[in-house]
């Protein structure tokens, strides 16, 4: 049945900000969004058809061609092709649903696509089939689950089947730790937080050190109170929950097993600036999720935590969710914040930052998931307990999601400044070659010569992804690989990231394919440099990263590719003057022979 | 001016009115920063990085700064000279600018900044992706071999508030677009318009080329149809 684009349009206020979610409408009623729903959208939010297209175009989940009436995204990040699997599960996906990757079925049932990194590193080779997650896959259970799908059994209850019978991801916790344990959490608990004054609760927050938990590490308490300082007439919570790092999945341990901390820390939040509406961006590869947080949110507002006057404060706000629509770089607040508007995830020009002018140009805190999570039990805990863990400029605890080659992947809660060595013996991954902390926009670190680096923002920066390599891995392969992801996920505003970064790729793989030169590792640093200075935002600045981290710290991988082949094998340029000068002197004494 | 302040471009002394746009207060006091998807005037864009500078020890893109007291902005430093040549040398190399058949040439600024910087031969390998040249209704002209997704068009091209241009897709994939529906409306003035928002050859009128005949045939011996007496 077609999308009744009317109804859409009613169901949300024809608000030009709720473009994604009358997109997902319209694709969720006619499989993929067609013109005439390009056309009625476009009419009923008074915007050309071409604003409505730059939209659709942008994000990587929404189609304007047929899709298959079962969708199969599988994941071919970094942390599958370790898995040993990825080939086998690939190639039993096209042999089960009759299709190669990329296209549609001939009868239209199965598409098959490629994705980037859908937050089950701990659990690969994982796919989403109709965005419900099935994980742990085998060619076996390929099979078995395309056939089931052909037999007409919902996907939801087959994936319910497969995951211990649960429709959520069963969460691998392997270290709980004082701050997030899904065994101690308590249910709700904002009595405590009204009898605070807002002022008390910055000052908490502030003192306890907080500081972002995306990666950046940015003080958490210096951001609401810049928020609060400016004037205006509302001000918004966002919860950036767009976990899109390649590796990480931290947040989606928080979303399953303790998402009323989050909804707790947002409405602290809101409190302490005075906000009076608040978002939680969910990225599109945990839609399963949805559902659940949404009841979630409906159950605070039946208890009086959400809404109008709120326990008798006075104080008034709301919650309500976001759904992405696949695209990494809507992980930067300023693109999260143009999404949320219904935009194009392209970052924007800074300054001015959120904090002064963000969604919908009020002042706005964009706090990660693990942050605002923190909040409720830095509260009830107390800021001086929380300053307790972990070092000096980094207080507290870090929750890391740990993949790849190690003997026990999965969910740690670790303070600041535990050292490398420290890290590996913990996650079993003796001996590792290589450990890629924060993903690949963080470092690429050599193991056995960092075993006394400590993980915190005095020395390795932690974002939540750590992902070990073990010295049988092509390391390089997948430095380039994660290059290839960058390239995919630029915006492409920028010319540096939408160019750069694709002359970087050929030029690592002239060099892995043995036709590089001695000259080629200075020029991959310096364009690397080049590319991290003059980008417009975070994911142009980190992009090299992969390249000049492990020229850093595996110098003779890159010189190996190098081996033997000097210099002086090739003469760049070329030099007229130089090349004729034969020429012109046979001229010139012929000319002075008088001839 | 009421708020005149100072600021120093490499060391030396420059004035402005607080909030200037850093490009042109620069130029104001005869210091010139390349730009490409600078309009002046209007809006910075920020999107083609060529006006990298240096504002108080840190790059930035200096359209998208505005003056501050005290402000220091390095320009001359030959590894930023080196990093605005690298930005013209990704956009040539990006897609497939051949200067000597562009109706834009001579009044084009990516042809002009690369003369200025005397880009020879590019360090980045051509990428040789061939694109396509459309034809929308005999109306307009998008050359995307030409085009470098600075985004003047999408901003400063309108009807109303709608967006006359677009951009679709992205990272390389990403191409400009137009709304048929919008184009059907605009007169020859505004087509004239977006014609010269772009500061490259990608967006042109069709039936337009050079306003005169470019160049001389120096080498010919004599001029065609010239009566001569028989002889070559």
């Amino acid at each position: 049945m077609p999308a009744d684009i009317t109804a859409i349009l009613d169901r949300y206020g024809a608000d030009r900000t709720r473009l994604l979610d009358m997109l997902w409408a319209v694709q969720d009623a006619d499989g993929h969004i067609t013109q005439p729903a390009i056309e009625g959208l476009a009419a009923g939010l008074s915007l050309s058809r071409a604003e409505i297209e730059e939209t659709v175009s942008f994000y990587h989940f929404f189609s304007m061609q047929p899709a298959g009436r079962h969708r199969i995204y599988l994941n071919n990040d970094v942390s599958t092709q370790l898995s040993g699997r990825y080939e086998a599960v690939r190639d039993a996906f096209e042999e089960a649903c009759g299709c190669t990757f990329g296209t549609v079925s001939a009868d239209g049932r199965f598409g098959l696509y490629d994705t980037a990194c859908i937050g089950m590193c701990d659990r690969e080779p994982a796919a989403l089939i109709d965005f419900v997650p099935f994980t742990d896959l085998t060619p076996e259970r390929v099979a078995k689950i395309v056939a089931s799908l052909k037999d007409g059994v919902a996907t939801k209850s087959l994936a319910a089947a497969f995951d211990s019978g649960c429709d959520v991801v069963t969460t691998r916790w392997q270290r709980t730790g004082p701050v997030f344990d899904p065994r101690t959490a308590a249910g709700p608990s904002l009595e405590a937080l009204f009898s605070l004054a807002p002022g008390e609760i910055l000052e908490a927050v502030a003192a306890s050190g907080l500081r972002g938990r995306g990666g950046a590490g940015f003080s958490t308490g210096l951001k609401w109170r810049l928020c609060r300082e400016t004037k205006a007439a509302t001000r918004y919570v966002v919860c950036n929950a767009d976990e899109g790092e390649p590796g990480t999945f931290k947040d989606r341990a928080l979303l399953t097993d303790m998402p009323h901390l989050l909804i707790e820390g947002m409405v602290a939040a809101a409190y302490a600036i005075d906000a009076s509406a608040g978002v939680i961006y969910l990225r599109a590869e945990y839609r399963y999720l949805f559902d659940r947080l949404d009841s979630l949110i409906a159950d605070y507002r039946k208890a009086g935590w959400l809404g109008h006057n709120i326990a008798g404060s006075g104080f008034d706000f709301d919650l309500r969710l976001q759904l992405g629509a696949g695209s990494y770089v809507c992980g930067e607040e300023s693109a999260l914040i143009e999404s949320m508007e219904g935009k194009r995830g392209s970052p924007r020009n800074r300054p001015p930052f959120p904090v002064e002018a963000g969604f919908c140009g009020m002042p706005t805190i964009v706090n990660n998931v693990e942050t605002l999570a923190a909040v409720p039990r830095i509260l009830k805990e107390g800021a001086d307990w929380y300053a307790g863990f972990g070092t000096e400029k980094s207080p507290g605890t870090k929750l890391l999601s740990v993949a790849g080659d190690c003997a026990r992947p999965g969910i740690y809660e670790v303070p600041f400044g535990i050292t490398v060595g420290e890290f590996l013996d913990m996650v079993g991954a003796e001996p590792a070659l290589a450990l890629q902390v924060s993903g690949p926009s963080g470092e690429c670190i050599n193991a056995a010569q960092s075993r006394h680096r400590r993980l915190c923002h005095e020395d390795l920066s932690i974002g939540g992804a750590m992902t070990v390599f073990s010295a049988e891995r092509d390391l390089l392969d997948h430095m380039s690989r994660f290059l290839s992801f960058f390239i995919a996920e630029s915006c492409g505003i920028c010319t540096p990231c939408r160019s750069g970064n694709v002359a970087m790729k050929t030029l690592l793989e002239r060099l892995r394919d043995g036709r590089g030169e001695q000259r080629h590792l200075a020029d991959l640093e310096r364009w690397g440099h080049i590319i991290a200075e003059t980008s417009r935002c975070g994911l142009g600045a980190s992009a090299p990263n992969p390249v000049l981290s492990s020229l850093r710290e595996f110098p003779d991988l890159y010189a190996a590719l190098v081996d033997g082949r000097e210099a002086e094998m090739f003469v760049p340029g070329f030099d007229l003057d130089a090349s004729t000068g034969d020429y012109r002197r046979i001229v010139e004494r012929a000319r002075s022979n008088g001839r | 001016m009421a708020d005149e302040v100072t600021f120093f471009i490499d060391g030396r002394p420059c004035t402005a009115a607080a909030g200037d746009n850093l490009v042109e207060a620069a130029a104001d006091n005869g210091v010139y920063i390349p730009t490409l998807c600078h309009y002046k005037g209007h809006k910075p864009l920020g999107t083609c990085r060529v006006c990298m500078v240096r504002v108080d020890g840190r790059e930035a893109a200096a359209c998208t700064f505005g003056v501050r007291d005290g402000m220091r902005v390095d320009v001359d430093a030959p590894e930023l000279a080196d990093a605005r040549k690298a930005l013209i040398e990704l956009l040539f190399v990006e897609r497939n600018h051949f200067c000597p058949a562009c109706e834009k040439s001579g009044r084009c600024d990516l042809q002009a900044v690369a003369y200025h910087m005397h880009l020879t031969v590019p360090r980045f390998p051509y990428r040789y992706v061939p694109f396509t040249v459309e034809n929308f209704a005999g109306k307009l002209l998008i050359d995307h071999n030409r085009c470098i997704l600075c985004g003047r068009c999408e901003e400063f091209v309108r009807r109303g508030d709608s967006k006359v241009f677009a951009m679709k897709q992205r990272s390389s994939e990403a191409r400009i677009t137009v709304d048929l529906a919008l184009l059907a409306e605009m007169s020859a003035n505004e087509i004239a318009h977006a014609v010269h928002v772009c500061p490259v050859g990608a967006i042109l009128a069709p039936g337009q080329g050079f306003d005169t005949p470019i160049g001389r045939r120096k080498y010919d011996t004599h001029r065609i149809g010239e009566i001569t007496d028989g002889r070559d």
